[in-house]
């Protein structure tokens, strides 16, 4: 255009950084200008494709009847696996309100009162340790729904997956491919495999059955194949020892397929001559390829093979770019050991030897219903989990809206009468009185957001992240309070002893 | 899903289908080996009719208000002359074929 006439409707003070393409300060400077960072093309259009996502998960949920309501932030601390942010109430000093973790209990209570269909975009809290990429208040889409079955969610669920990916012109195929969760460990070390690319792990226990080899004389032998590793210098092959060692193991072992066929490498002279001759052909291994083998306890084990994996398809460049994997993760166990939740950050609820790995309102599978408070270890669980490249971008269940089987499940958590009354009364009450079966499923909508956007970190998806150790640079928060706002929010009164029985 | 309709949906066009509602008792008369049951769901509200022995079968017998249910049956539209204009599925009711 050819200017007429011009007015300055304000002017800009010298800017902090270049509102470009290129990156060139840091994150704690983008933080704490993001007002300026978000007039940068790609940031801007992070959170407008956010608003879009949110539109077209409500067109299909509308679709359905859906009904949109907000729960309360304002509630009751109830133990659901993390910590929780706390709220003093100034009118009762002493007391406190928590933020919620996810709205579950009070979707369960709309489904009592006959709400059938559920959604919420909703903020959730987590007062969690650092961990990669976590927000302490982060967004799901959260939905429960009455009267149905698990396949009635999962089709709900890729309905809206088919719908989200649209908005990037990529279309889903569906139904999407079904994994068990036993397969998924089995197949790929995790219950959120990446399936873009293969190099699956192989299962060698019974292959070493009769081994002279001492290390794999073990309950688990796995393998998993890195195409052309054999080549890789031996510094190389010693970083991949740390890599394991970093992970809780004690090494990597290894074998290096030659170009001649011959297998090299540390480990190949202890296996007999027999398990040399065959070993290439039953992992899938080709000459120039390196075999990693972890041995001991399945679980850690599979779980090392499965991050190498990962390293290998990243250093490999196994992953074409614009792939997009989709799946389902059925048949959790209902139950976990409290020591292992315990050891991945969360918090166990209950004072038993096994805490519930979805959470304690998750129904067993039909065929468990008569043992798994028996046989804990072996019930799996109508738990399901979305998975996109190898993130868990949802996961739901079908719930439990029997009062007894509920009672069961608590005993097993170590939750006696009192206490389970105590945390969850209101849930229980409410169960007494025709509750519906139902069940649901949230999003991680944090994730799906950075995933659409080709985003690193789910930071570019929220309009006013946290940086690092829950930091605000934009606003300073978390920030000291006077004096006067300590008195008035009650924050150090002592709570009055309950009377003693 | 364990229904395959939504109770306010029913119509006179759905007479002779066998459907499968789920919802809660919203009102429950007896008149001499039938309950005549009001079963409400997000939906809408459809008259239920229950022999004794059916009720007896589904371990209903002690059904009372807001009992949480699934009835499976056949609709039919109500006798000439006692079509409920005030609902829109007033026309119908189902008959109660087990639980």
């Amino acid at each position: 255009m050819v200017a007429a006439v011009l007015e300055v409707l304000n002017s800009a003070a010298p800017l902090p950084f270049q509102i470009d393409e290129r990156v060139t300060v840091g994150e704690e400077a983008r933080l704490k200008y993001r007002y300026l960072d978000l007039r940068r093309p790609a940031q801007g259009a992070a959170i407008r494709l956010r608003s879009k996502v949110n539109a077209a998960a409500r067109a299909v949920l509308a679709g359905h009847d859906f009904v949109e309501i907000e729960t309360p932030t304002l509630t009751r601390s109830t133990p659901e696996g993390a910590r929780d942010f706390v709220v003093p109430a100034r009118l009762t000093p002493g007391s406190w309100y928590a933020l919620p973790q996810s709205p579950q209990l009070f979707k369960q209570l709309l489904m009592v009162a006959g709400m059938e269909r559920y959604y919420q975009i909703a903020r959730c809290y987590r007062d969690e340790d650092f961990r990669a990429d976590r927000q302490p208040e982060f967004t799901q889409l959260d939905i429960e729904m009455s009267f149905v079955e698990q396949d009635d969610i999962l089709a709900l669920g890729e309905e809206i997956a088919v719908a989200l990916w649209k908005l990037i012109g990529v279309d889903i195929p569906t139904p999407l491919p079904r994994l068990t969760y036993a397969e998924a460990m089995a197949r790929f070390g995790t219950d959120k495999p990446d399936t873009r690319f293969g190099q699956e792990l192989v299962e060698c226990t019974a292959y070493f059955a009769d081994t002279p080899f001492r290390v794999f004389q073990a309950d688990y032998v796995g393998a998993v194949v890195m195409p052309g590793g054999a080549s890789q210098p031996r510094k190389t092959l010693d970083a991949w020892q740390e890599f394991a060692k970093q992970r809780g193991a004690r090494g990597l072992a290894y074998v290096l397929v030659q170009e001649d066929g011959e297998l090299g490498g540390p480990v190949a002279k202890n296996l007999a001559d027999a398990e040399r001759s065959g070993l290439a052909a039953h992992v899938g291994a080709t000459p120039g390829d390196c075999i990693f083998f972890a041995a001991g306890a399945a679980k850690p084990s599979r779980a090392l093979l499965g991050a190498v994996r990962l390293e290998i398809a990243k250093r490999g460049g196994l992953i074409a770019e614009g792939s997009w994997s989709h799946l389902w993760v059925l048949d959790a166990p209902l139950f976990e050991p409290a020591g292992d939740a315990v050891a991945a950050g969360d918090v166990a609820v209950g004072s038993g030897a096994w805490t519930a790995v979805h959470h304690a309102f998750t129904s067993p599978k039909a065929e468990f219903m008569d043992t798994f408070d028996t046989d804990p270890g072996s019930a799996l669980a109508y738990a399901y989990d979305m998975v996109c490249n190898g993130n868990e971008i949802g996961g739901g269940s079908i719930r439990i809206h029997r009062r007894d089987i509920q009672e069961r499940v608590f005993a097993v958590m170590g939750l006696s009468e009192a206490e389970a009354r105590e945390k969850f009364h209101f849930l229980l009450d409410a169960f007494a009185f025709g509750a519906p079966p139902h069940g649901g499923i949230a999003f991680g909508w944090d994730r799906i957001c950075a995933l659409l956007s080709g985003a690193e970190s789910i930071r570019d998806v929220i309009a006013f992240p946290k940086s690092g150790g829950g930091y605000d640079p934009l606003t300073g928060a978390p920030a000291p309070i006077t004096a006067q706002q300590r008195k008035e929010a009650g924050v150090d009164a002592k709570p009055v002893a309950a009377p003693s029985a | 899903m364990l229904r395959t309709h939504e109770a306010g949906t029913l119509r006179a066009a759905h007479s002779g289908q066998t459907v499968t509602l789920t919802g809660w008792v919203a009102k429950r008369r007896d008149h001499g080996g039938v309950a005549f049951l009001d079963l409400r769901d997000a939906s809408g509200v459809v008259q239920v009719v229950a022999r004794d022995e059916v009720l007896e079968q589904g371990g209903g017998h002690d059904l009372r208000n807001e009992y949480c249910v699934r009835i499976t049956g056949d609709v039919r539209t109500r006798p000439e002359g006692n079509a409920n204009a005030d609902l829109p599925t007033g026309e119908d009711r189902g008959g109660r074929r087990g639980p």
